[in-house]
């Protein structure tokens, strides 16, 4: 049976053109249900493969952490859906402005994941601060794939506000700005309306990312004026209104990243007390988030596998009976020689395991092995 | 109707049998594994697996196993990148099914193995990409960040090292080795004064450690003898 199917009701999160967003429960694991609006879709072949992505059934494409797992999708009545696991986290969107090493660092993570979809020859479409997350541990995680639209107008390439569909040369151009949107909070594009806005975008070789990021730091952008220049190459391989503009690949955006994070001496201790930071940010926002009353609703579709027959009922009846009572009997039968469970067993053997390599640690054996381990043990002075 | 009921009872009781059986296999290889009867254990829970690969536990009892195997093997100081290799290749897997914490601190711990054994079998291979999925997975596990600063050393970023050796301290000042390694560094480098200051600190936290004894009490020797020649 669906999943869908047995999911009474759900909290609305947050209700738009497009599709109203739920969290639901089944079982004990949660799921957030994007339920679309009567008349709208996502492309069934992207979807289709963001699905085998992320369940890491597709060969040679690495399963990653950096997608949305699918759990489910297809049509239910009149609407389209796509349920996935529930990100416990927040969007990029309420988490920026973010501090510049961590951006650089979060971004090659998201463009990593986006590297292997790429590989299924699935492009995003509608890269933008809502529709990337950042779960507790601070790990980016992409969502709201197979858009049919042109996406969030202000991260949108040019071509895409004509109409052309995703492609990777596009999805260079909204990760550009939102990289800027994660330094500054900011949108690069903006404007008080769609024409000027679109405008903006049609002319984005005219933006100058570093300059507006100069101007922002007397206005209290934590950026060193030094490290401007290290971001060029990122915004030039980006923000430009012709795709072939653009840098070739995302594995070419990947090396900017590296180069400008390398640049930065962002890859050691200070990037992980960066992150230490941002989680804890994260936790403060879901915490506050955790207060807030969210509208719940009964979904019709519950309603559908309820039972109409009065002895298909009764029948039902006996047979949930029955099972609760194998189930109360097999309870029993197993505490009465309940043995310790395979995750208590894998604690004892990660407790050995780390006190044995600590032990080997005190006597620096453990890396007694050839060139780079051998020099665990000083040596003589002259 | 009521031959309809029937074969629904019985479809019940036979799929309570049949998941009591296999909660059983699991079970059964959940005590091999803890006696260390290993080849048992991996038997029980690929059967489970062969019959429903998405079965948690059993996922989770096979790479434990295999983890075990390994590191074992490990003790004997045996070669073991192929089955560290496998046991990776099976916490993969496990991640598509269970992405929680437990899993992850054994899964970094698995990659740390793999990166130290693929380094013994060449110590010119790059496990840096393993090291730095093993910390993402878990950001506790100071062998990986140790391993890490020792090949930042052997490619001259001893700042870097420096670095991660301090941050392993400040987190978790029972972790030894960051103070041998450190000091280390500083004694490359010709600093004998800080060399004997960290290794000295790394004594306050174990004052029977033989190699932090020992090296304190060479450095202590330089430092007597640079003063007597006045280079101090």
């Amino acid at each position: 049976m669906s999943i869908i199917r047995s999911i009474p009701s759900g909290e609305l999160l947050h209700r738009g053109g497009e599709a109203a967003l739920y969290k639901v429960k089944c079982g004990s694991k949660l799921y957030t249900l994007k339920l679309y609006n009567s008349g709208t879709a996502y492309d069934q072949k992207a979807v289709e493969a963001v699905a085998k992505v992320a369940a890491g059934s597709i060969a040679g494409i690495k399963n990653t952490t950096g997608i949305y797992r699918i759990a489910e999708y297809g049509t239910i009545g009149e609407n389209a859906y796509v349920l996935y696991d529930y990100i416990d986290g927040v969007s990029s969107k309420e988490l920026s402005p973010m501090p510049l090493e961590f951006v650089l660092h979060s971004l090659r993570q998201a463009v990593a994941a986006l590297m292997e979809l790429q590989k299924a020859g699935i492009s995003h479409g509608d890269i933008s601060p809502d529709n990337v997350f950042f779960d507790r541990d601070g790990c980016p995680v992409l969502i709201d794939f197979g858009i049919r639209g042109p996406g969030t107008l202000k991260f949108s390439a040019p071509e895409r506000i004509d109409g052309q569909v995703p492609s990777e040369k596009a999805d260079l151009f909204s990760l550009g700005t939102l990289f800027f949107f994660w330094i500054t909070g900011d949108s690069l594009f903006a404007g008080s309306n769609f024409d000027e806005i679109r405008d903006a975008i049609k002319h984005a070789n005219q933006q100058r990312p570093g300059e507006i990021l100069f101007g922002k730091i007397s206005s209290g952008l934590n950026i060193k004026p030094e490290t401007l220049s290290l971001l060029e190459p990122i915004w030039k391989g980006t923000i430009a209104t012709e795709p072939g503009s653009r840098a070739e690949s995302l594995e070419e955006l990947d090396e900017l990243l590296e180069i400008a994070l390398d640049s930065l001496g962002g890859q050691g201790v200070r990037l992980s007390r960066l992150a230490e930071g941002v989680r804890e940010k994260i936790s403060g926002i879901l915490e506050k988030n955790g207060t807030k009353t969210l509208e719940k609703v009964d979904f019709p579709f519950f309603e559908e596998k309820k039972a109409k027959n009065p002895s298909l009922k009764r029948w039902i009846l006996a047979t949930a009976v029955f099972i609760f009572l194998v189930m109360a009997a097999a309870c029993v039968f197993l505490a009465s020689g309940k043995s310790p469970s395979v995750d208590d067993t894998g604690e004892a053997l990660l407790q050995k395991s780390r006190s044995h390599e600590m032990e080997l640690q005190d006597s620096v054996k453990m890396p007694n092995l050839e060139g780079v381990l051998k020099k665990l043990e000083p040596e003589e002075s002259e | 109707m009521f031959w309809k009921a029937s074969c629904i009872l019985v479809l019940v009781a036979l799929l309570s049998l049949v998941g009591g059986c296999m909660e059983n296999r699991v079970s059964r290889g959940n005590d091999a594994l803890r006696i260390g009867d290993y080849a048992r254990a991996v038997n029980n829970f690929s059967a489970v697996l062969d019959d429903n690969p998405l079965d948690r536990d059993a996922r989770y009892g096979l790479a434990l196993s295999y983890y075990a195997i390994a590191e074992e093997k490990e003790r004997i100081k045996a070669g073991t990148t192929p089955l560290w290799e496998r046991t990776v290749q099976e916490f993969q897997v496990l991640w598509n099914v269970d992405s929680s914490f437990k899993i992850r601190e054994a899964y970094s711990n698995s990659l740390f193995y793999l990166a130290k054994a693929t380094l013994s079998e060449n110590s010119h291979a790059n496990v840096l990409p393993l090291l730095e999925r093993s910390i993402a997975l878990d950001s506790l596990n100071y062998f990986s960040f140790n391993l890490k600063a020792l090949i930042y050393e052997s490619l001259n970023r001893s700042e870097e090292a420096k670095d991660l050796y301090v941050y392993i301290i400040t987190k978790e000042p029972r972790f030894l080795s960051a103070y041998i390694n450190l000091g280390n560094v500083y004694w490359h480098e010709g600093d004998v004064s800080s060399a004997w200051d960290i290794w000295s600190m790394g004594l306050k936290q174990d004052g029977q450690n033989s190699t932090l004894l020992h090296w304190t009490r060479v450095a202590e020797d330089s430092l007597k003898a640079l003063i007597d020649a006045g280079r101090l």
